[in-house]
This record gives C-alpha cells, structure tokens and sequence, in this order.
C-alpha cells in the first residue's frame, strides 16, 4: 500500500486498480520516452497489465466465435481499447530498447544501471553485445595486440564504456511532496536549487530531478 | 525493433496522450458496462451526461451514438477573455489548479468535461480544442470563432514561447507553467 491508497482512502473515493494501472502505464511511457536513462522496470504493473490484455484477448476471441451482431459495437470498443493499450507497451519496450541498443556495455556492467533492467531485457543486451563482440573480434579485433582488443577499457583515466548524456533538458511537471507541498530541487555538486510546487511546469537538466521523479514528486511530460 | 524516434513526445504521440482526457458526452443509445482494460466505463442511459476518454467519445460521435458537451473553456466567451490576458501580461495565463490529495496528472483530471472552469486553459487545450472542432463542430457552439480565437491564442504563445528560448542559454531552470502539451 502506498501513499496513493491511503489518500485515496482519506478521499473517501477510490480509484479502479485498472484506471491507475493505466495512469501509472502512462506516465512510465511518458519518462521513458522523455528520459535519456532507462528507468526502473515497473515488474508487477506490467504483470498485472500483461495478464488483463491476455484476458481481454481471450474474451474478444471468445465473442467473435459468437458473432451475435448486437455486440459487435462493444467488440469495437473493447478492441479500440485493447489497440491503444498495445500500442503503450510496445512503445514502453521498443524506448527501452532503443536505450539498450545505444549503450548496450553501460547496461551490462554499471551495477545500478543493470539493476533498473528486467530478465529479458538482460538476456537481450548479453546477447546483443556478444554478437557484436563476436564481430568486431572476426573483422579487426583478432588483428590487434593482445592489449588493445578490449572494448571496456578502464586505464588512463578513459572509460571506453559510454553511457547516456545525464545533463540532457527535460520538460518536468512537479507533483508536490506526500502532502501536495512544494519540494527543493538541488542540483547535485552546484548550490543552485529551486522551489517546484504541485503542477509547475519546468525545463531543467535530468540529472537535477531525476530523484524527484524517482520518489514520485514529480513526473517528465 | 527498437524505436527510433528521438526523446521526447512526438506530436502524434501528444495526440494519443490527449486522447485519453475525459470529455462529457450525452448518449444517444443504451449501453451497459463495459469491462476495459483501464477501468470499467459507466453504463450509457440517455440523456444522462456522462464522462468517457476522448478516444470513445470520438468513436460513439463518428457512429452517431452520442453528443459531445465541449468544455466551458472551449467558448468565444471563456477563449476571448484568455486571450485578453495573455495579451496584457507577458507570462501565460495560469492553468487549472491541480486538485489536492492526489497524484493524478493531465491527461487524467477532469479538466476538459463539462464542469471544468471556464477560465483557464488546460494541458491538451490545443490538440484537445482541434479534435473537437474537427470530429463534433456541430456540437460546439460557434466553430469559426472558436477557431479563429484559438488560432490567436496559439500566436500569441508562440510568441512568447519563442522570446522565451533565450533564457534557456544562461543554464539554469525554466519555469513554463501553463504552457500546453504540443509545444516543445
């Protein structure tokens, strides 16, 4: 139970598991596409939301088998629906992806940054850096010295490893503290900071809220 | 299979996020309780107003299944004294406050159904003002001049969108509040 249930409760009005499930499907897609690091892997609302579509799926089939005509208008809806919920997650993944594929390395071997990946995700990266490796070795590596054929050299103050750029922009919206108060942004390693209060809409770099949004004060539209 | 778009929302991909604001519709025919993914939908009775997300209430208006009650915002009235004050201040009118106790964000709060306020422009108010005037004009009370006060509006921020980017150079925050989704 988080902070949402129990205010939803003091409300006296709750909200459907279904309906914050997509709220929170929602934003996850908005920051992973907004986001130029990839963001914890949400592994039991994506349970909860993969089961529903795989229910949905069976029940549509199942009506279609059926075809009585006076439903067909509901089968449109539930099948509109069912689209747009397709098209969230497979834009979710396809964004995370992307992030994997561009530093493929970084994901793999910097700890907290592998620890934000989920199983598949994981296998596909090993994966993919294998094969890479593999082809870089059988067209150039293989001819170099021994020394020179690593492709995450540390030495000389060089990381080979190259990560997101962290200092990118971002369009942020501030959600308040747990009680709705305004929240003190500090930018790390600066004394510049700021006052973002419940629905202020800011341009900032990442790297100065991206615990901000960790901790749910505010979201990356 | 890996998306190759650049970060940061795209304009369709803005649409789909307006999409899902809710907008109150009168039903022209029954419906019961549909169980969709994201919630179930309220049973349809005309002519009792409900709230549904865009997406279904374009679907029932295109098949002629429902009305569409465009927002109080959406008026000559409500967009003409917008306009007025944006014209007279050089920050932008603010946006509806957020309701208290809870997390939830546009596209998610009732800012674009019938008991919205008149007075401020929500996040989506362009795209959201556009797919109305394009599926439902004959719902929303004069159209040309809604339109025409909305392609105002849009100058106007724009203008001040773009002396704006100069800030951005000195490297430190931006504050943009009420601006609208499809402006970066």
């Amino acid at each position: 139970m988080d902070i949402d249930d129990i205010l939803a409760e003091v409300d006296g009005y709750t909200i459907p598991q279904e309906t914050r499930d997509l709220q929170d499907l929602t934003r996850a897609w908005v920051t992973e596409r907004s986001a130029p690091e990839i963001l914890p892997w949400p592994a039991a609302l994506m349970e909860r939301v993969l089961e529903r579509i795989r229910k949905q799926i069976e029940l549509i089939e199942d009506q279609t088998s059926t075809a009585d005509p006076k439903s067909s208008f509901k089968l449109i809806i539930l099948q509109t629906e069912l689209e747009r919920f397709k098209f969230l997650i497979r834009s979710f993944l396809r964004s995370r992806l992307a992030k994997i594929d561009a530093y493929t390395l970084h994901h793999l071997t910097d700890p907290p940054t592998r620890a934000r990946l989920s199983e598949s995700e994981i296998q596909y990266a090993t994966a993919h850096s294998t094969l890479l490796h593999r082809h870089y070795y059988s067209s150039f590596l293989g001819q170099f010295p021994e020394a020179l054929r690593r492709l995450d050299d540390r030495q000389g103050g060089v990381d080979m490893v190259e990560g997101p750029d962290l200092e990118k922009a971002v369009f942020v919206r501030g959600l308040g503290g747990p009680g709705g108060e305004a929240v003190e942004v500090e930018v790390e390693g600066t004394d510049i900071g700021f006052r973002m209060g419940r629905g202020d809409v800011w341009v900032v770099r990442w790297g100065a809220v991206r615990g901000a949004v960790g901790r749910g004060e505010a979201e990356l539209i | 299979m890996a998306l190759p778009l650049p970060a940061g929302l795209t304009p369709p991909e803005t649409a789909f996020l307006c999409e899902m604001e809710l907008v109150t519709i009168i039903p022209r025919q029954r419906l019961e309780k549909l169980n969709l993914l994201g919630g179930p939908t309220p049973p349809f009775a005309p002519p009792h107003r409900t709230a549904t997300p865009l997406w279904l209430a374009l679907l029932l208006k295109r098949q002629r299944r429902a009305n569409i009650l465009p927002p109080p915002w959406l008026s000559p009235r409500s967009l003409s004294s917008v306009l007025d004050l944006e014209k007279s201040t050089a920050s932008f009118s603010p946006p509806p406050a957020l309701p208290p106790h809870t997390t939830t964000s546009p596209p998610f709060l009732p800012s674009a159904t019938a008991g919205a306020p008149p007075d401020a422009l929500p996040y989506h108010w362009l795209e959201l003002g556009e797919m109305l005037l394009e599926a439902a004009s004959d719902d929303i009370p004069e159209p040309d001049n809604v339109r025409r006060l909305m392609r105002d509006l849009r100058e106007v921020r724009m203008a001040k969108m773009r002396a704006g980017v100069g800030v951005l150079e000195g490297g430190r925050e931006v504050n943009l509040n009420g601006v609208g989704g499809g402006w970066r």
